[in-house]
């Protein structure tokens, strides 16, 4: 990559699948999928959609943190980047910025808090901890303190985009070490939002198969330290791996429809990889966007076909295992990559029966035939704002 | 109570209503119901409408008549024209 | 090595006159409260059936972005950043409402598109066909300020040559009472809750009388944080502080206008101006900031209406601050310089 070099140095997860890097590693290895009826969210559409819940209630992630309050993207959010912070050795955030991505923000507090305002005419909610900025100036607090906070909102990119933000700070010499990710919990609103969309599975989803339905909603939080190489050697921090490329498209398409070229998709990844000086040839995994919708995995599916041809890279979405854990995903999905890539392996595509017309066979064998060197991890997003980050164990 | 039409002028009454009913849920500002012909194309080339008013018809479909589509796949046959929408609305409506 | 970044076009939706400089010489006077913004005509705008899914922010950020993309004959921005604090709050509170009072069924699906903060930034992208970089950030009152750096990065990193940079905020009659109860709409503070729409173009590749010269947002900076931020935003751009002869604050009569504080001790020697007295406070207001100290300096003219009771004063400041403080908590700061070539 041009200008400096961008290493990882922690990474922390938490999704329908687990707590923590290790929790999440041994159910993508033994395929277990956190895909349920829903349980903790208080919904009418309770067992009519199976979603992938992080398997806590609220009051208890925060006696995990020791917290009186905090909504629960604030929790989620808070457990990812401490378990980021920790691994990176990081123990003072002040000269450190915080990127995260959201959407819902506080939406699922507020939701109780409106209809119960609606009991009692006259009264008027606060929506102090609602506004997705809140909820990340709200985990600073928790860690006392950073240079600069900043919260991305494109909606199912926005994790993503915080990631490579963060990648663009450090390489315009603004920070040396940026902690960023993204946290979102999931709410009525958005669960009926999507709903009313038409676009969720009464199944658990079955991305890049013939017969998907849609997707599932999850939740969580994934969080990268992204580190300037220089400064990573003067701390004496392990490197994980290295963020060697990136990019950022708008499909300019529709508002919520992908283009049926996948146009966005197909410069994101293409971006990424002129960044990084390489070639589809050396791209040993994907990670997709992967829904399970209709119009994504045929969008993702034609602009990988474009970008890499028939002999595509493994290429799977993790989504059957956490849900589509929307703002949050990129964040989560990142973690994913930089496990398969540490730990050699390619995290399958659960439920998959039948390839779609013209379409990709995802991964249903987690043995590599060839190291794990290179990945794309991609995060696609209404409005078209689609990123593809490119993670490796290796500088380019 | 479901209602059948036996004459096409309480059909015509009734499409009439139909397209004013179009007209406010899709926000259709400055169109009136003689702006659109009855055997129009809705979608693409006809009137214009995406994706996102064909789901926003299915809410419509659903509240004023109780009828549920599943799929929005199934709106494509229904949201031919006004005059395929309202035959479809005659022989299906719940209320 | 720097690259000098030009403002070379900016336009606003506010409670001044519409796509308009002639608050510069005549301001409306707002009264406190609640105060709503004077929509221009969106004919020349919008196309009627375009219309049929916009509220009145979205009809707002059209407008504000097409005339930035007019006057300075851009038709594809090679990046677009927007901020917003709230997002289309007409649409979000309508679909919760719906919930709320409905029930989990039969809601709108337009109003939860158009609840997505992103809603704003991808439609500017459809609408312009720019297939080029294009974020969003909600993050409170410096939403405006983290999506300018944004885009300076971004030119300073040679990536994009130009940059739509956009901010936007409603107020709806429901959304207002939530602000009070929340704190954001102070009852000390001494100018209206309102709200905001500022588009503007930063060009590498061009000339104009207006540079922007750095920004900078933190997160709840000691004093001497702050001042280090000051120094090296003045360093990166060649200048004193005793070169600075304008500060620009956010403040607005709150028990937060102290943040202002260890700036103006900093820089004594400055003109001190606020512009939130006449625009208002609102997530979006820091756009409104930077949008009066840009106009100021290609008009060459700081207008009575920004001093306070003194006079037009002309030629206007060479080197502005704009400083504006959100909630006590973030910070930000913007440094634009008057080209000397103009």
């Amino acid at each position: 990559m041009k200008g400096t070099t961008v290493c990882i140095t922690g990474a922390g997860i938490v999704s329908a699948i687990g707590f923590g890097k290790e929790e999440t590693l041994q159910a993508l290895r033994q395929g277990r999928s956190g895909i349920a009826p829903i349980r903790y969210l208080e919904t009418t559409h309770a067992d009519e959609f199976p979603s992938g819940e992080v398997k806590a209630d609220t009051p208890s992630l925060r006696r995990r943190l020791g917290m009186q309050d905090g909504n629960r993207t604030t929790l989620l959010g808070i457990l990812a980047i401490q378990e980021a912070l920790q691994q990176a050795g990081i123990t003072d955030t002040r000269t450190v910025s915080l990127l995260s991505g959201t959407t819902v923000g506080g939406m699922e507090e507020t939701e109780q808090h409106y209809a119960e305002a609606l009991k009692h005419p006259g009264t008027t909610i606060s929506i102090r901890t609602h506004h997705c900025g809140a909820t990340t100036d709200a985990m600073a607090a928790f860690f006392g303190g950073f240079r600069h906070t900043a919260t991305l909102s494109t909606a199912c990119s926005s994790a993503a985009n915080a990631i490579l933000r963060a990648a663009e700070m450090i390489q315009s010499g603004r920070t040396d070490i940026c902690i960023a990710g993204g946290s979102e919990c999931l709410s009525k609103f958005h669960l009926n939002g999507f709903n009313s969309l038409m676009i969720l599975d009464r199944r658990p989803c079955r991305p890049f198969d013939a017969g998907r339905a849609g997707l599932n909603l999850g939740e969580g939080a994934g969080f990268l330290v992204l580190e300037s190489e220089v400064s990573a050697r003067r701390r004496k921090a392990a490197v994980l791996g290295w963020l060697n490329g990136y990019g950022n498209a708008c499909d300019a398409f529709h508002q919520t429809a992908s283009s049926p070229e996948g146009e966005g998709a197909f410069l994101a990844m293409r971006q990424a990889l002129e960044m990084a000086g390489l070639t589809p040839a050396d791209i040993d995994y994907i990670n997709a966007h992967g829904t399970g919708t209709p119009n994504n995995d045929a969008s993702e599916s034609r602009a990988v076909l474009r970008l890499f041809g028939g002999n595509y890279p493994p290429i799977s979405s993790t989504k059957a295992f956490t849900g589509h854990t929307t703002s949050a995903s990129g964040g989560i999905e990142a973690v994913i990559c930089l496990l398969a890539l540490q730990e050699q392996f390619l995290p399958q595509n659960l439920h998959f029966s039948e390839p779609m017309e013209g379409g990709l066979l995802p991964v249903q064998d987690q043995q590599p035939k060839r190291p794990v060197r290179h990945v794309l991890c991609n995060a696609f997003a209404f409005g078209g704002n689609d990123t593809s980050l490119l993670l490796s164990n290796q500088p380019v | 109570m479901k209602k059948t039409y036996y004459n096409s002028i309480d059909m015509d009454t009734f499409k009439q209503e139909l397209k004013a009913e179009i007209i406010r849920v899709l926000n259709l500002d400055g169109m009136q119901p003689d702006d659109i012909n009855d055997a129009e194309p809705l979608f693409g080339e006809g009137l214009g409408l995406d994706s996102i008013d064909a789901l926003e018809l299915i809410v419509l479909l659903e509240k004023n008549y109780g009828i549920k589509l599943e799929k929005p796949e199934d709106g494509k046959a229904v949201f031919q024209s006004v005059n395929v929408l309202a035959d479809y609305i005659t022989r299906n409506r719940k209320k | 090595m720097k690259q000098p970044v030009y403002i070379t076009a900016a336009s606003a939706i506010s409670i001044q006159e519409p796509l308009s400089e002639s608050w510069m010489q005549h301001p409306v006077v707002p009264q406190g409260g609640a105060a709503y913004a004077r929509e221009p005509d969106y004919t020349p705008f919008v196309k009627p059936l375009e219309a049929r899914r916009m509220g009145k922010l979205l009809k707002r950020a059209t407008a504000t972005a097409q005339t930035v993309l007019r006057q300075t004959g851009i038709a594809r921005p090679e990046a677009i950043l927007t901020g917003t604090g709230h997002g289309c709050v007409q649409n979000t509170l309508t679909f919760l409402n719906d919930l709320c009072q409905g029930g989990e069924q039969m809601l709108k699906p337009t109003c939860f598109m158009q609840s997505t903060h992103n809603t704003i930034g991808s439609l500017t992208g459809i609408q312009t066909g720019s297939h080029g970089y294009n974020s969003t950030y909600a993050h409170g009152g410096t939403s405006f300020e983290c999506a300018l750096m944004n885009a300076w990065d971004l030119l300073q990193l040679g990536r994009v040559h130009n940059a739509l940079v956009s901010a936007h905020d409603e107020l709806t009659d429901d959304y207002y009472p939530m602000l009070q109860a929340s704190g954001y709409a102070d009852g000390r503070m001494t100018c209206p809750t309102t709200e905001a729409s500022v588009s503007c173009m930063l060009q590498t590749a061009a000339e104009g009388p207006v540079l922007l010269q750095g920004v900078d947002v933190l997160y709840r900076p000691a004093p001497e944080q702050l001042l280090q931020a000051l120094d090296a935003l003045l360093e990166e751009a060649g200048l004193q502080r005793t070169q600075v002869d304008a500060l620009l604050t956010g403040a607005n009569g709150s028990g937060t206008d102290r943040a202002y504080d260890p700036l103006t001790h900093a820089l004594p020697q400055c003109e001190l101006l606020t512009y939130k007295h006449l625009f208002g406070e609102s997530f979006s207001a820091g756009a409104l900031g930077c949008y009066v100290a840009q106009a100021c300096l290609r008009h060459d003219l700081l207008p009575a209406c920004l001093r306070r009771g003194g006079e037009d004063r002309q030629p206007a400041p060479r080197h502005w601050l704009v400083a504006n403080c959100f909630d006590g908590t973030d910070y930000s700061l913007i440094l634009l310089s008057k080209c000397c070539d103009y």
